[in-house]
């Protein structure tokens, strides 16, 4: 018997019997060999384990030193990766921003030693992953990516980057370190990890993805949760101090009149669909909508809802009151939307961190908080997730529209620790509006309670 | 293969009137930012699907440019410190005029005239007729449904080399079954065989151009949506085809680098290109040179140039050659798209290559190593 890798599968030559026999393979008349996703590498070596085969899978790239150094770990940090060990090194990492998740990354890279291959959703974070494990001693290090198409025992790519060229990488690497795993569970991102033969893999993320159907696909092909740690319970002790704010504002009467006529539109549609299809997923009620003008306009009716509640007068009154309190503190303003952000940036002349900034000009903004020259920025996503802000003591919440897993990555923004750091989230949530109901499940994800108001 | 399947509507002549005003609403927003321009269109000119499919295209076609004189980079590095130091907005905005020279109002208007909605509409030298935007939108439509597509099928009148060739060189697994006046390609992905991806979709779609020399097909799109799998026909009468579209070189760098060495490097064999397809069992063998020595026409050596491979498959293809009675067919596989392994099949006339396929080493692998070099003039 022989196996060969072919563009993210393994293609079995074997007496037709044995191979059908073997986990996850499949008959292929195209090529008249049976073949497996190259994910199921692991499980059929195991079934394997007393039958000599030719193993022709592996790409010969070369390993990493077998003396990495591990980099030293909090309690909570060294508990993970032990539990991520004894799930015989697969599975899932749930951290809250700040809490060192890349740390517990580089630390399974140390201590398997394997070939690994680290996935980050966006440029910024792979940058800033080279820069972390650099400097941790780990290496030689490439990126994969964005232009750059460097291999190295160690290789931190782009999820975009890594998928374009899935059929080549799928068996350089025996670890894959994927920040952000929230990502995955639907489209064609999940075919990068079924099409690699790794079968050590750690995912980590402050939250898991809220869709139950997504993350059972995460967790198929990645692992099950093996640890996790709430803001709640690091709080105080390895992140900053936080008090958690909600300010309820309420709507003018003529906004509150607006805001009902459009909610209105949205449920003649959307509640007959989700009475005939229970369960279904946003993604499924948008795609059923836009097959109807009403449909249409339904949909539009809730962006116009939407709009009402982030352009609120009381929202906007409390915002300005907010800023000017802080002056003199280094702040983070989130908002709903891009609109909204330059709204905010126009009005207070914040500067904007947003998708239209370029790279430069961002970093730029970024260093100039962080040295002073510049008090405030105001974003909409591009601050969620990983992008190292340190010494941000105010977050302004705004307006979200990702829910819990965005909210976490917000309020982790300003928990990085400092001595004698006390950080303060505001939330300014209207009530008599959805978004009520979206601030307390934000709130729950935190591990918090909210105090009545 | 679903059982349901349809056709796209196509963009047609009852679609000209809305385009036509689509066009006019572009041309008269010309200068003026791409935010207007929304506005302009906030009544929709058809149904909403079909405004976005023109105006994505109109978009590719259409550029924009940052207005004014003032750079917006630096004007916001100003202002936003210069806020960060005064105590109001007014202070700031008059401390960052002082700075830059400029009064308020062209601070205001600088400091974002670079975002995308600011920018202001800058029409191409040509500008499509209704008819053109029509076709150039269902041929962006057509590359989205085989985008979105996790195999097709596409039945060919006369010679599938092309589409042959362009499956290859994408890495797509293309079986060929021979018909009476042209072939069935069915085109799939290796992962396709476990489920419906879209992970090949990018190659898939890319596909088209190469069919717009074929002279009659039908191509069936595979497509799983949320209502289940749904097959998406296109045929060669379908107006997807804008004027003037030919199919990319498809052989490459690789097929033409060696045509000319070949060429240079001998003057008893002739090559020639594309020639007709052979049969192995139940699949046609594509080959992209048949190579004839001048003095004997039996000497006649078939030379395909291998995409992506592996061991196992290279002797699959080695044992389907043999069964089949072709022996005369050199192998050229590149070492750059081996997916594993560095083995081919022992006995077998194959020649590996790095960047370019050596003339020599083929006309070694067919026993005729001995090569006369053309005397320079």
């Amino acid at each position: 018997m022989r196996i060969d890798y072919d563009r993210g599968t393994l293609l079995l030559t074997a007496e037709p019997e044995r191979a059908a026999a073997l986990p996850h393979v499949r008959w292929d008349p195209r090529v008249g060999r049976h073949r497996a996703p190259a994910s199921a590498y692991a499980e059929i070596v195991a079934a394997l384990r007393d039958v000599r085969f030719d193993d022709r899978v592996r790409a010969p790239s070369p390993a990493p030193p077998p003396d990495l150094a591990s980099p030293e770990l909090r309690p909570y940090q060294q508990a993970a990766l032990d539990a991520w060990e004894a799930a015989n090194r697969r599975g899932i990492v749930v951290l809250p921003t700040g809490a060192g998740k890349t740390r517990v990354g580089a630390a399974a890279i140390a201590r398997t030693s394997a070939r690994t291959l680290v996935l980050a959703p966006t440029r910024v974070l792979v940058e800033q992953w080279l820069r972390t494990l650099s400097e941790l001693g780990l290496g030689p290090l490439g990126q994969w990516g964005d232009g750059k198409h460097e291999l190295a025992p160690i290789t931190v790519a782009t999820y975009e980057g890594a998928l374009r060229a899935a059929p080549d990488l799928g068996a350089c690497f025996e670890l894959l370190v994927i920040d952000e795993v929230h990502h995955f569970g639907h489209g064609a991102r999940d075919d990068l990890l079924e099409m690699s033969i790794a079968p050590a893999r750690l995912g980590l993320t402050a939250t898991m993805n809220e869709d139950d159907r997504a993350r059972v696909r995460i967790e198929e092909r990645v692992g099950s949760v093996v640890a996790r740690s709430t803001t709640a319970e690091l709080t105080g002790r390895w992140l900053a101090e936080l008090q958690h704010v909600v300010l309820h504002l309420r709507l003018t009467r003529d906004e509150q009149r607006a805001y009902d006529a459009e909610k209105q539109t949205f449920h003649a549609v959307v509640d007959p669909i989700l009475q005939a299809r229970p369960g279904a997923s946003w993604p499924e009620i948008v795609a059923l909508a836009t097959q109807t003008e009403a449909g249409v306009r339904a949909l539009a009716a809730l962006r116009a809802a939407r709009r009402i509640t982030t352009h609120a007068e009381a929202k906007r009154h409390a915002l300005a009151t907010l800023i000017e309190r802080h002056r003199g503190e280094r702040t983070l303003v989130f908002t709903e939307d891009n609109a909204s952000a330059y709204d905010v940036a126009r009005t207070h002349l914040i500067m904007p961190i947003t998708c239209d900034i370029g790279r430069r000009e961002r970093e730029r903004a970024i260093t100039d908080l962080r040295e002073g020259r510049l008090r405030a920025l105001v974003s909409a996503r591009v601050l969620n997730e990983g992008v190292d802000v340190p010494g941000a003591e105010i977050a302004i919440i705004a307006g979200g529209a990702l829910g819990a897993r965005e909210h976490v990555q917000r309020v982790g923004r300003v928990l990085r620790p400092a001595p004698g750091k006390v950080a303060i989230v505001y939330e300014l949530v209207v009530v008599g509006t959805s978004e009520r109901r979206r601030a307390a499940r934000r709130i729950a994800a935190l591990g918090l309670v909210e105090a009545r108001p | 293969m679903s059982d349901v399947e349809a056709s796209p509507r196509w963009l047609d002549a009852r679609d000209h009137r809305w385009l036509a005003a689509l066009i006019a609403t572009y041309q008269r927003a010309e200068g003026r930012p791409i935010r207007e321009l929304d506005e302009m269109l906030v009544s929709p000119l058809a149904p909403p699907r079909r405004v976005k499919l023109a105006r994505s295209v109109l978009d590719d076609l259409w550029s924009d440019r940052v207005g004014g004189a003032h750079d917006p980079e630096h004007v916001r590095s100003i202002v936003f410190r210069a806020a960060t130091s005064e105590a109001s907005r007014e202070a700031a905005m008059l401390a960052a005029s002082r700075a830059l020279a400029l009064p308020v109002a062209a601070i205001e208007e600088a400091l974002f005239a670079d975002l995308p909605s600011e920018r202001l509409v800058a029409a191409p030298r040509t500008v499509p007729s209704p008819a053109d935007l029509a076709i150039r939108c269902n041929h962006a439509l057509a590359r989205a449904l085989l985008a979105r597509a996790s195999s097709v099928r596409l039945d060919v009148e006369g010679d599938p080399h092309d589409v042959v060739r362009a499956c290859k060189r994408r890495g797509l697994v293309c079986v060929v079954h021979p018909e009476e006046h042209g072939a069935r390609l069915e085109i799939s992905g290796p992962l396709s065989l476990f489920r419906a991806t879209r992970v090949y979709g990018r190659a898939l779609a890319s596909l088209l151009p190469a069919l717009a020399g074929v002279r009659r097909f039908r191509l069936r799109a595979l497509v799983a949506g949320d209502s289940g799998p749904r097959s998406w026909i296109v045929r060669e009468r379908d107006p997807v085809f804008v004027e003037g579209m030919r199919a990319p070189a498809l052989d490459g760098e690789v097929g033409d680098a060696f045509a000319k060495r070949f060429a240079r490097l001998t003057h008893d064999w002739d090559l020639v290109r594309d020639p007709e397809p052979v049969r192995a069992g139940d699949v046609l063998v594509v080959p992209d040179f048949a190579l004839v020595h001048r003095h004997d026409a039996r000497r006649r050596w078939l030379v395909e140039i291998v995409g992506y491979w592996t061991p196992a498959y290279l002797r699959a293809k080695v044992d389907r050659l043999r069964d089949a009675g072709i022996e005369q067919l050199v192998l050229c596989v590149s070492d750059r798209l081996a997916c594993a392994g560095d083995e081919v099949p022992e006995g077998a006339p194959i020649v590996r290559f790095a960047q370019r396929v050596d003339p020599r080493a083929v006309l070694a692998a067919m026993g005729d190593p001995v090569v006369k070099r053309r005397k320079k003039r």
